[in-house]
């Protein structure tokens, strides 16, 4: 695999930014990340020189290696494994005039034809490196238009007159309640404001500038204000490959609440938030992240903070049972259905993608 | 008369305390027919339907015979299906040797299983297993290489299974502690996880293994605590119950054939429907019990 | 880089080897995966251009700064200065060497903090642009006494105007429940706030001109000199400095070993997030938080079942922990080995130690490559709760104590034994156990530390505020030494002590080190004129002489050890005994030359080139040329042998 020397050069240094900036990416947000993630492999694959699947491949999991240290950021992962679904499936196509697909799934089917398990991506194919990137533009462009559909169907979901919860800030939440104003929908909002870092407040602001009408409550009044809602919608930080959640702290106690009152939960979650990995409620630990306690209880409160540990969890789990609907850029899909979804976009080897990069 | 002699002398030679039934059939039949004299298809496939219809009397036939024994029959077919151009002597040879890998994939499954399923193990969890399993106790084995926790064993009446898993466990230097079948209900607000294996897994998701697992899959439920099974993929059967009494009785109860079923007598297997279960770790992936009936759908 | 922009910052910092000052052992500048001792707080891309000063070990901080991911996204600059010993010294050079040109931060190398210091800087833009003479803003924490993290060695009173955060009064108070405050401050302030709950962080954004009003001032040390210089000169040169006090976000000090404890304690406690153990900003080791209560590790392999970890525990790479260990409030470092049935309670392990079975450790600080054989027990048993709060135990790197040993008083170790200036062992042999290697650390004697010279310029002004402007620093200086050597007969001090109350006088004095040379033999030989009657003889003055000469031997062995402070002695005694007509000397003077030659503190050849030199014919010379003639004697003696 040659490089071309000046260009490894110029961007070695663009590289580290890149990577630096990645490390912040709790900061940036997933679909930034995501974005960025996507974009960077994209010039690497097409910066470098190779002929087989199997030499792109390695570049990517090279990359990754470092994209991935410590980080956070799940929609990181889900890319990478997306580049590499892509670069296989370019891979068994290219060339190929067959009209049905080959199956990259494992299944009984699969066993039972006994096939070549030991694919080894070897095989040089014409317009590999072109169909890769071809391919990568595509998911770029689906990135950034994916918020869009999402939103599209926001009048199936908002009727009139409604009363609708939410939690916190998502910028898709947001841009979901818009677009339904702007299709003359009138409805009204309920934030549940989010400790700790309240920003429910900041979308407060945000809708009733586009003139909706906006309450907000503190996380312990949830329950209380349940009953009167027709829908929650909230925004999610990924998608588990159990049809579960990884959302904001105070998210489980939300979904509880819809379930005694029956009122649906619709979680809106684009496609590069989805995750095939499998978290329980009772592993918070390796999950879950914890920041400064100084929200929780402020430092100069002098000498009790010796005495107490304080902690203050980022996010929360919150079983598949507890929502009704997802509503992606790929349709909507009932939480026991998102295991089919993941086998569309990424490929079963890659699932567990640090076990793969250590051997 | 003869060739029933020699099923049962290979199939006794191929089974072993430490491998399943449905392994024990497939391989048999395997064997059966690089040593068979057939000389069609038609031939063989009888020949193949006649051992199988030998092997479930002569042994208690469980579910994983069953379903271990269809997917075979299904693969010979394929390849009847794929070779029909060209002769008989080649398509056995692929067969044998298609036949070969499908075993070895079988074989290594316990394997992948356990590799999968040991991640979801915490460190210092509580664990529920329900009697013997051989794919539970090699998923345990791997999982204690750096993790700890504390097992606690059913004994599993009628036949206490549940203290020889006790005794593996033991062996492998896993702390495990075994408890009555009625007490279930006392430990699970301790329990972090509960892992059972499966003799079947049926195409609504559900499982069968053995009698208890509905009642501790129920209980796990009432305390929020997830239930992971562990089965191979050649496990998976069509059948569909609709509750209990669906089950067939062969399964059900020990006997050899359909007269000397004693109805007094107490079943030997339930069946836990797929609302119960949490996550399947097979040797196909970690599957959610939907998924189950997507992969037979598929094969069909 | 380009070219300076309007708000760029230039962050100098010197190295914590020099600014440490209490009770600490030789250690080396890495520590075990508890926290980021690199370089800075977040906000790193707004700071483009960082200047690193260091004095100690800068061969270290070269090679870790080549290999931080930091070098890549700043553009730092390493200075080195050896003979740098205080912040003082080192803006002292920065002015000199002209490298600070718009306003900068001055950050300390042991800070840990996640402030966004744009933020800070901007306040102090706008605190300067509304009134002029600001030259600083000191970043301080609000935190309350009694808090954990207030170490007890740094207790500060602040007077500030209410409005502008001007800084008004500043008093360090330490143990006193009273403190002085002038009337004025009350009456001319508008609003005055008095604050005692300000934790100094130590960083201080300060204008272009800072460095230059260190160049003024040579006994500014640290900013706290600053501040006080400037207090007291606020009415000449009008310049005021601000507080900015920041509630959100973290920022301490580690400033010795109280506060080495606060600190880790709160990192692991995620005070300082995103500067935690389990993040990427501070880690390169992969550790991750293995379950909650603060317990991280990179991975539990290698912990054997039934080991119990508390709290606040951070393990390190590859350490193994055997059975029935029990560990809480800790930190262990890589590769280490902690044997079964150990207790280890706050203690902090760097790494490549080995801590055998049954041992049991609290309030520890242990660093690299330490033993502790079986059965050591490290318990202090004062009960006072603020000892809780301390480290009772250092052992320095390579330290090994036996088997079946138990401390229970305080103390610092370290594995070789400490050498004085002349390179002899003086520090108490411990040998701790049968295969103990341990010896006690004693602090090695300070010329100067922040309290004295507090105190002593207080009780300068205090004594010399009138006669200030009348005598020169010299006089005064004279007269101490005078008096110190009074103190040191009657008391019988020792020459060490001598040594070190006149090096504090050079310090507070501003000399310079060749006329201290000069008084100090001058003063020597004053001290007994000032005892004899007017009608003593030459031989009484002797008598009176002898005794303090045998006591200040170290004395002059210290200061004059080189040919040419030899020479400067012996000018000195010329020019007292002849250009200030102390006659009495005249006829002993060979006596005591002879004195200084026998005790090896003058030389030979020295003596000789300065009769040959410097004298004039006289009185004086005569006496002398006895004495170089002896000297002629005796070679040709031992020639001619």
């Amino acid at each position: 695999m040659e490089l071309l020397a000046s260009q490894e050069d110029m961007s070695q240094d663009e590289a580290l930014r890149f990577l630096r900036k990645m490390e912040q990416s709790d900061q940036l947000g997933s679909f930034e990340a995501a974005y960025q993630t996507v974009k960077y492999l994209r010039q690497k694959i097409s910066d470098s020189q190779w002929g087989k699947a199997r030499e792109a491949l390695d570049l990517v999991k090279e990359q990754s290696a470092r994209l991935l240290k410590g980080q956070r950021e799940s929609s990181v992962g889900n890319m990478i494994r997306r580049v590499m679904k892509i670069i296989k499936d370019e891979h068994f196509s290219s060339g190929k005039e067959k009209t049905d697909e080959r199956d990259t799934q494992e299944s009984l089917q699969k066993l039972l034809l006994a096939d070549d398990d030991e694919e080894e991506y070897n095989q040089p194919k014409e317009n590999l490196k072109e169909s890769v990137i071809d391919s990568m533009c595509e998911l770029l462009s689906e990135l950034e238009t994916s918020a869009e559909i999402v939103c599209a169907n926001s009048l199936e979901h908002i009727q009139n007159n409604e009363v609708i919860m939410t939690l916190g800030n998502s910028r898709l939440v947001e841009q979901f309640f818009k677009t339904a104003v702007n299709k003359k929908r009138k409805f009204q909002v309920i934030i549940v404001e989010s400790f700790p870092n309240y920003r429910g407040h900041e979308l407060a602001k945000a809708l009733t500038e586009a003139d909706i009408k906006t309450t907000v409550v503190s996380d312990a009044a949830v329950f209380a204000m349940m009953s009167r809602c027709n829908k929650v919608i909230i925004g999610t930080n990924s998608v588990m490959a159990d049809g579960g959640l990884k959302a904001s702290s105070g998210t489980h106690t939300l979904a509880l609440a819809a379930k005694h009152y029956s009122v649906p939960l619709i979680v809106l979650a684009p496609m590069y938030k989805l995750t095939p990995q499998y978290l329980s409620s009772y592993d918070q630990d390796k999950f879950n992240q914890t920041i400064s306690p100084h929200h929780v209880l402020p430092y100069n409160s002098g000498e009790i903070i010796n005495r107490v540990s304080v902690s203050c969890p980022l996010y929360d789990y919150v079983p598949p049972d507890l929502v009704s609907t997802y509503a992606t850029n790929i349709g909507g899909y009932a939480p026991p259905y998102i295991y089919r979804l993941l086998a569309d976009l990424y490929h079963p080897d890659d699932y567990n993608l640090k076990q793969e990069l250590n051997s | 008369m003869l060739f029933e002699e020699n099923v049962r002398r290979v199939l006794n030679e191929k089974s072993g305390p430490e491998i399943s039934e449905g392994i024990a059939a497939v391989r048999t039949l395997l064997e059966l027919i690089n040593s068979g004299d057939a000389t069609t298809f038609s031939e063989l496939v009888t020949k193949l339907r006649t051992a199988v219809k030998i092997m479930r009397e002569c042994t208690n036939e469980s579910i994983s015979m069953t379903s271990g024994c269809e997917l075979f029959m299904r693969f010979i077919s394929n390849i009847r299906d794929e070779g029909r151009d060209e002769s008989f002597e080649q398509c056995k040879t692929l067969m044998l040797e298609r036949g070969n890998k499908f075993v070895k994939k079988v074989d290594s499954s316990r394997l992948r299983i356990a590799k999968l399923g040991s991640q979801h193990i915490k460190e210092n969890s509580k664990i529920l297993v329900h009697s013997r399993s051989r794919v539970v106790l090699e998923l345990l084995k791997e999982a204690s290489k750096d993790k700890q926790f504390k097992v606690f064993v059913t004994e599993s009446r009628p036949d206490g299974s549940g203290r020889d898993m006790a005794q593996e466990l033991k062996k492998h230097k896993i702390e495990v502690e075994c408890i009555l079948d009625a007490a279930i209900g006392y430990v699970m607000e301790t329990i972090d996880l509960v892992l059972v294996g499966a003799e079947g897994v049926l195409a609504s998701g559900g499982i069968v293994n053995k009698i208890g697992t509905f009642s501790i899959a129920m209980a796990a439920k009432a305390f929020n605590r997830p239930v992971y099974v562990a089965a191979e993929s050649f496990k998976f059967s069509n059948l569909y119950p609709l509750n209990q009494k669906d089950l067939p009785n062969k399964h059900k109860y020990e006997s050899l054939t359909e007269e000397t079923i004693d109805r007094k007598k107490h079943p030997l297997i339930d069946y836990t429907p797929p609302e119960y279960l949490t996550l399947l770790f097979t040797d196909i992936g970690i599957l959610t019990p939907t998924a189950v009936s997507d992969e037979l759908i598929k094969l069909a | 880089m380009s070219a300076p922009v309007e708000g760029k910052k230039v962050a100098p910092k010197s190295a914590a080897g020099d600014v440490l000052v209490e009770k600490e052992p030789f250690l080396a500048v890495i520590i075990a995966d508890s926290y980021n001792k690199s370089l800075q707080p977040c906000t790193l891309d707004r700071s483009r251009e960082v200047i690193l000063y260091c004095t100690s070990y800068p061969q270290l901080i070269r090679s870790h700064v080549e290999k931080s991911k930091w070098s890549t996204l700043m553009n730092i600059k390493v200075i080195v200065n050896e003979d740098a010993r205080s912040v003082g010294d080192a803006l002292r050079d920065l002015d000199d060497k002209q490298l600070i040109s718009t306003d900068f931060v001055l950050l300390q190398g042991d800070l840990v903090a996640n402030l966004d210091l744009k933020s800070c800087m901007e306040i102090h833009k706008t605190t300067r642009e509304s009134d002029k003479d600001a030259i600083l803003t000191r970043v301080m924490k609000d935190c309350p006494p009694g808090h954990r993290t207030r170490s007890p060695n740094t207790s500060s009173l602040y007077a500030l105007n209410r409005s502008t955060n001007q800084i008004l009064a500043h008093q360090i108070v330490l143990d006193s429940k009273k403190v002085k405050l002038p009337t004025e401050l009350i009456r001319e302030a508008k609003e005055l706030e008095l604050r005692y709950d300000l934790l100094d962080c130590h960083i201080t954004l300060c204008a272009a001109m800072v460095p230059s009003l260190f160049t003024e001032n040579f006994d500014y040390q640290t900013v706290d000199d600053l501040v006080h210089g400037v207090l007291g000169n606020q009415e000449i040169l009008g310049n005021t400095m601000h507080v900015h006090v920041v509630e959100d976000g973290y920022a301490a000090r580690v400033t010795d070993f109280f506060t080495y404890k606060a600190v880790s304690t709160d990192v692991l406690e995620k005070w300082a997030y995103p500067f935690s153990p389990d993040t990427e900003w501070s880690n390169e080791n992969g550790i991750s938080l293995v379950s909650f209560g603060n317990k991280y590790a990179v991975s539990s392999k290698l912990f054997s079942k039934k080991c119990n970890l508390g709290s606040n525990v951070v393990i390190g790479d590859n350490t193994a922990i055997k059975y029935g260990a029990s560990i809480s409030n800790s930190v262990i470092g890589n590769n280490c080995i902690i044997g079964a049935n150990v207790s280890i309670q706050n203690c902090y392990v760097w790494d490549n130690t080995v801590i055998e079975d049954d041992c049991s450790l609290t309030n520890t600080i242990i660093c690299e490559q330490v033993r502790l054989y079986k059965n050591t027990q490290l318990l202090a048993t004062s009960k006072d709760t603020m000892a809780m709060q301390n480290i009772d135990f250092v052992l320095g790197k390579g330290v090994h104590l036996g088997p079946n040993v138990t401390l229970d008083q305080p103390v610092l170790l370290t594995a070789a034994a400490m050498k004085d200036d002349w390179g002899e062992p003086f520090s108490a042999y411990e040998s701790k156990g049968e295969s103990g290697r341990a010896f006690n650390f004693v602090q090695p004697t300070e010329e100067s530390s922040d309290d004295e010279e507090d105190g002593d310029d207080t009780s300068a002004e205090e004594d010399d505020s009138e006669d200030d402007a009348v005598i020169p620093d010299t006089e005064l200086f004279y007269n101490e030494v005078l008096d110190t050597l009074q103190r040191a007969e009657k008391e019988n001090i020792s020459a060490d002590n001598i040594i070190l109350d006149i090096n504090s006088l050079k310090h507070a004095y501003n000399i310079q080190i060749n006329e201290v040379n000069h008084m100090v033999i001058q003063a020597v030989l004053q001290r007994p004129l000032q005892d004899i009657s007017d009608t003593a003889t030459s031989s009484q003055l002797l008598t009176n002489l002898k005794p303090l000469l045998k006591l200040c031997i170290h004395v002059f062995k210290n200061y004059y050890r080189s040919d040419k402070s030899q020479h400067e002695c012996l000018l000195a005694i010329k020019e007292f005994v002849c250009d200030q007509s102390h006659d009495l000397y005249t006829p002993i003077i060979g006596q005591v030359l002879m004195f200084f030659y026998q005790n090896d503190i003058l030389d030979e050849d020295v003596i000789v080139k300065w009769y040959e030199t410097s004298l004039q014919p006289g009185k004086f010379k005569t006496q002398v040329s006895k004495l170089v003639e002896w000297f002629n004697e005796a070679e040709s003696d031992s020639e001619s042998d």
